[in-house]
């Protein structure tokens, strides 16, 4: 029987059309605002919690660098909350306690990277922006879209929970090594393995969106080398994420295995603790879990890097009034990136006793992957040359975010050749270089993209001035957090010491004769680094405050596209409707066409047939 | 897929292909449980029969089941699964290598062209990677209202208008 | 609004969104059983000589669990072939076969294979004379079979001395070498000799302690008043309640463990301090389950809460009357009891892990498979068919990644 008869009986079904995308006519407030399968809201969703979580872990390190400043002080203000809260065990008088540092150490970490600037470079801009710049009228999965957001949003909530729970939240680090994640007595690890758990799961739905979106939705005319580089961008992330994150998902299970029901999957044979032995089989291997856990790692390092660089490209090519320079070797690099990404992981594990052979290869493939990083960078600078520079507040985090950026990468490289890491490991060394890549980095590329898309989002823009104040004093305080940290690592200070190294300084009396004991003016940064964070902490509250008040009485936009970008994004009305576009969108042009020679304008949108 | 495979003959066809597939896989197993009960032998072949064995039969229910034979010249598919099983191998194999290239006393040190022959290894890979990614971006590009290539078959009259 | 290519597929990608997406899923799932193999080849490969276990799984019970999931595999093709053809009644036949050959799949597993592992236990010993004497006396018992009579026969084995070490040597081999080589040979010969010979069986029965609960004192710190603490003691079968508590005495003159506990717990919070004793043993006839060391060793008053245990050896001694030989095992001789659970050994811990999230991903399946043959899934077949199609379609491309790793997960865990 043909197929079609069976159609055109059905025809009548079909006609009454309930497909569920198209009953928006009376949701209420829960399914438009809260439950929303709406890519925009989705985004803004991920936007808010992401920020507030940086905010969160921010705080959570201001008071950690109390402890490293004046160890053993009570943390004024926060003090008595502290133990009021969590209890005189971990927080006596309000001074910080060692396992308290730990506690906040870990999850200061864990928070920033996978509830923070993931949520918020990837996520939140991705799902806002990536539909609309694509053409398209929605992601291609809404309902998994939301179920993304719910699930990372379950797993913040265990997260965030951990911290008040007897013993507090995890202590092992944001990389819980096994034998010491497994061993803690308390729950605290196993409330994280169960919320990372959860927060792969989001990222994992939110990847295979993004791809499929990014593959099958293009408008007509939107081939590959036409897309703008921040969907390239996001489409590298993407898939970052849908490969490497799956291995750290099997990791967590067996540590929580290892936790729960006692197996030695970590454990190696004859593990004592405490003097007594663990009452375990053995047999496993602690290297395991390293492995597992950096194969992800270090990939989700440039999933925190990838959309940064996005934004920065975007808000440059439209602030320069110029294409951005070397398109197609930004996109080639970007791909490059994305591969080389899955093979280096083993420079996390140069001290583990790796032999020569094996080190030569990932040092190898580490200096290599700083080639398209470095690319990218420089079509980026050269972008500017000639460039007729509109230097508005996200054009100034752009503009900043390029030297930053390019100082936490070239300080990796003594990072990437293991003889010269064998001195930096673990270092206070180790500590700025990342910092710079993904602070003074992807979090300035987070405030450039705030600042741009903005207008889009509410129609108003943000107050300019404010905007200055928190990137000039961003700006400063953070390089007086993060460069002096390069010099204390070089003089061999350890991470994760809660006393900021006391027990290793020339202070302390039983270093009087130790070679390589930390200096005073060492120790003394430590207070300076420590007031530039509160200052710095300081300095997010007029962004705070701009971003609220400037919903309500900021200035308003005149047209819909402020900014008069070429991208596709700036097509829809403002704020953008369901469904995004109100005309038929087809793509013309290469995304940049910014002053080219004979146009009437000095920017040609992509939707525009002619110039 | 609205295309050729929406045709009756079609589908029977892939139907009876299904059943013989099923055969394929059924004969495979009761090979492998056979030659591991009858026949003794150092784990190192069991495993390698065994492995191939299961090799040989997901072969068939990947490009039979899963339709892949024809869907290969879908792109995103199989860069998709080429990728896939390159890093899935890469993080097998390169964990192994690690575990297994420890330094001991006993073992004497390494002549110098191991640790030359594995940075050239760290060099081709990602080399012949951006070969390959130069190559592609340089195709020419394929807008979407483009036809598949070798799509020949009508389009059966599956057309359904919801607005 | 309509999200375009949701049925039809784009032209230039030649794929349907769903299609595409369940492509990407499924990469990301051979990522993550992929990790998993990784870990099980370096545990496996890192384990020392003779302490990976094999032959530990029922072959003939996992190669059938395998044309199960094969038969399920070509069901749920055949239903999405009929689905194309139109044939509706066609697809739910198919389709509920697929469901019956996944819940089979998983009832094998489920209560039978893990629940049998659950109480087989293997136990080591603090001292290696206490093993040897156990392994005479119970092997001992199977010295007339016709294997070991042959094996008394063999120089070697005579030169090893004992008919019985026949037996356990077959199943310490059986059990971490594919054949009976050399190595096989020195490495059981190593074991034997410094005692780390684990003895495997089944717990047929168990003395456990008898316990007398003796009330101490009571105080007002937990915040308990004096009738609530009354009543908690009448709750525990005190006659007088307001003497015990005053003046201490015997609560509960012989009971058992689980008794005296609860009890003990319950009289904790409200106040009281007690005293647990063991005043004797008594044998219970059962097949414990999930039984490890802490839980004969633990500690009563200075004793243990589990004297000894009758415990059946693995081999068949051939006496239609001892089907299994026994040996009663004092728990004051155990270094370490445990049942073959995921904390036994690596093995069972990898092999727990994986195909339990395996078995994860059938049930998922099962569930979603019921969605689409259940009236509320169907409604999306009388809406729109090639929907329908493209959705069966995908879901079957989930269904065959998971057969995949069945694929490779019998041969490696059952037969390697």
């Amino acid at each position: 029987m043909s197929a079609t008869t069976e159609a055109t009986k059905t025809a009548d079904a079909a006609e009454v059309h309930h497909d569920e995308h198209h009953d928006h006519h009376e949701q209420g407030f829960w399914r438009t605002y809260i439950f929303s399968t709406d890519h925009k809201i989705i985004g803004i969703q991920y936007g808010f919690t992401g920020l507030a979580f940086l905010f969160f872990g921010f705080c959570l390190i201001a008071m950690m660098r109390w402890s490293m400043a004046y160890e053993g002080a009570p943390i004024p203000f926060v003090g008595p909350m502290l133990e009021a809260l969590l209890g005189s065990g971990v927080a006596p008088g309000g001074v910080m306690s060692a396992q308290l540092y730990n506690v906040f150490g870990a999850m200061h970490g864990t928070i920033m990277v996978f509830m923070g600037i993931v949520p918020a470079a990837f996520a939140a801009f991705g799902n806002y922006v990536v539909p609309l710049q694509i053409g398209a009228v929605d992601m291609s999965f809404p309902r998994i879209n939301m179920a993304s957001f719910w699930s990372f949003f379950i797993g913040c909530v265990v997260m965030t929970v951990s911290f008040f729970i007897p013993g507090g939240a995890a202590q092992a680090g944001w990389t819980s090594y096994s034998p010491l994640a497994t061993i803690i007595p308390t729950d605290g690890q196993t409330y994280w393995l169960i919320g990372m758990i959860l927060l792969i799961t989001s990222s994992l739905l939110g990847a295979v969106n993004f791809l499929v979106t990014i593959i099958n939705l293009r408008a007509p005319g939107l081939t590959w080398m036409r897309l703008p580089f921040f969907v390239w961008a996001q489409f590298i992330t993407a898939f970052l994420l849908l490969l490497a994150f799956p291995p750290l998902e099997a990791a967590g299970i067996l540590q929580l295995m290892d936790r729960v029901l006692e197996t030695s999957f970590f454990l190696p044979t004859g593990l004592v603790v405490n003097g007594t032995d663990v009452d375990v089989s053995g047999g496993g291997s602690p290297l395991l879990w390293q492995h597992l856990f950096w194969f992800l790692a270090h990939p989700e390092v440039y999933v925190l890097v990838l959309p940064g660089m996005g934004i920065v490209a975007e808000v440059i090519s439209n602030n320069t009034r110029k294409p951005i320079w070397g398109y197609k070797y930004l996109v080639g690099a970007v791909v490059v990136l994305g591969f080389l990404a899955f093979i280096v992981w083993a420079h996390h594990m140069y001290m583990t006793g790796m032999g020569t052979v094996i080190s030569a290869f990932f040092q190898t493939t580490t200096l290599l992957i700083s080639i398209p990083s470095v690319i990218i960078l420089t079509c980026l600078f050269i972008s500017l040359w000639g460039g007729s520079i509109r230097f508005n507040t996200p054009m100034l985090f752009a503009l900043a975010w390029l030297p930053m950026f390019g100082i936490g990468g070239l300080t990796g490289l003594p990072l990437g050749f293991n003889f010269s890491d064998v001195a930096l490991h673990d270092s206070y060394y180790v500590i700025a270089h990342f910092h710079y890549v993904v602070a003074p980095g992807t979090i300035f590329a987070i405030f450039a993209g705030v600042y741009y898309w903005y207008p889009k989002m509410t129609g108003r823009i943000m107050s300019e001035f404010w905007g200055r104040v928190h990137f000039w004093s961003s700006l400063i305080f953070m390089n007086l957090i993060f460069m002096p940290m390069f010099a204390q690592g070089m003089a061999g200070m350890s991470r994760r010491m809660s006393d900021g190294g006391a027990t290793y300084s020339l202070a302390n009396p039983d270093n009087a004769d130790a070679g390589g004991a930390l200096s005073d003016t060492i120790m003394g940064l430590n207070v300076s680094i420590s007031a530039a964070a509160w200052a710095m902490l300081l300095a997010q509250i007029p962004f705070i405050i701009n971003l609220f008040w400037s919903v309500k009485y900021g200035k308003k936009v005149e047209s819909d596209n402020p900014w008069r970008a070429t991208t596709l994004e700036w097509e829809t009305p403002t704020p953008p409707p369901h469904g995004n576009f109100t005309k038929e969108i087809k793509v013309y042009r290469d995304p940049y066409e910014y002053s080219v020679p004979g146009a009437k304008e000095d920017f040609t949108p992509q939707a525009q047939p002619s110039r | 897929m609205a295309d050729s495979h929406d045709s009756p003959d079609f589908i029977q066809y892939l139907i009876k292909l299904f059943y013989m597939v099923g055969g394929v896989l059924v004969a495979g197993t009761l090979i492998t449980v056979l030659i591991d009960v009858l026949i003794p032998m150092p784990l190192v072949f069991a495993a390698i029969i065994g492995l191939s064995i299961a090799l040989v039969k997901s072969c068939f229910v990947i490009a039979i089941f899963m339709h892949y034979k024809w869907d290969k010249k879908l792109i995103m598919i199989t860069w998709t699964m080429v990728l896939t099983f390159f890093f899935f191998a890469g993080m097998m194999g390169l964990i192994m290598w690690a575990e297994g290239d420890i330094p001991k006393l006993h073992r004497p040190e390494l002549p110098a062209i191991w640790p030359i022959l594995a940075s050239l290894l760290g060099i081709i890979l990602p080399a012949s990677f951006t070969v390959l990614t130069i190559k592609l971006m340089n195709q020419p590009a394929v807008l979407e209202s483009a036809q598949t290539p070798k799509s020949k078959a009508k389009r059966t009259t599956r057309k359904k208008k919801t607005t | 609004m309509e999200i375009p290519y949701t049925v039809k597929p784009r032209p230039d990608t030649g794929l349907y969104n769903a299609k595409l997406g369940i492509w990407l899923f499924l990469a990301s799932e051979v990522m993550l059983f992929g990790a998993l193999f990784s870990s099980y080849v370096l545990l496996r490969v890192g384990a020392a000589d003779g302490t990976w276990s094999m032959g530990l799984m029922d072959v003939i019970v996992g190669a059938g669990n395998t044309m199960v999931l094969i038969a399920s595999s070509m069901f749920v093709v055949l239903a999405w072939a009929q689905l194309k053809q139109g044939d509706l009644a066609g697809y739910k036949k198919w389709k509920w076969a697929t469901v019956g050959c996944a819940v089979l799949f998983l009832m094998v597993k489920w209560s039978y294979e893990w629940p049998s592992k659950f109480k087989h236990y293997d136990v080591w010993f603090k001292d290696t004379a206490v093993l040897h004497a156990h392994v005479n006396e119970g092997y001992g018992k199977v010295a007339g079979t016709e294997e070991n009579k042959a094996a008394l026969r063999d120089e070697e084995n005579k030169a090893l001395g004992l008919p019985r070490l026949y037996a356990e040597k077959k199943i310490y081999v059986g059990r971490y070498f594919k054949t009976d080589s050399k190595k096989s040979q020195s490495a059981f010969t190593k074991a034997w000799e410094d005692g780390s010979l684990a003895l495997s069986g089944h717990i047929n029965g168990y003395e456990e302690a008898e316990i007398k609960v003796e009330i101490i004192g009571w105080s007002s710190d937990k915040g308990v008043s004096e009738a609530d603490a009354d009543k908690a003691l009448e709750n525990q079968g005190a006659k007088s309640p307001d003497d015990l508590r005053k003046n201490g005495g015997t609560l509960l003159e012989k009971t058992d463990y689980d008794t005296a506990k609860l009890a003990e717990y319950k009289l904790t919070k409200a106040g009281y301090s007690l005293a647990l004793s063991v005043v004797g043993y008594q044998y219970k006839e059962a097949h414990p389950y999930f039984w490890r060391t802490g839980r004969v060793n633990e500690d009563i008053g200075g004793k243990p809460r589990v004297l000894s245990i009758d415990f059946g050896l693995d081999v068949n001694s051939g006496d239609k009357k001892e089907h299994h030989p026994e040996v009663k095992i004092f728990t004051k001789d155990i270094k370490r009891l445990n049942s073959y659970e995921p904390k036994h050994s690596t093995f069972f811990g990898i092999y727990y892990t994986i195909t339990g999230l395996h078995a994860a991903h059938v049930f998922g399946g099962i569930i979603v498979m019921l969605y689409n043959l259940l009236p509320i899934g169907l409604a999306t077949w009388h809406r729109d068919r090639e929907q329908f199609a493209n959705r069966i379609e995908s879901f079957g491309l989930f269904w065959h990644f998971v057969d995949l790793v069945w694929i490779f997960l019998f041969p490696i865990l059952y037969i390697l």
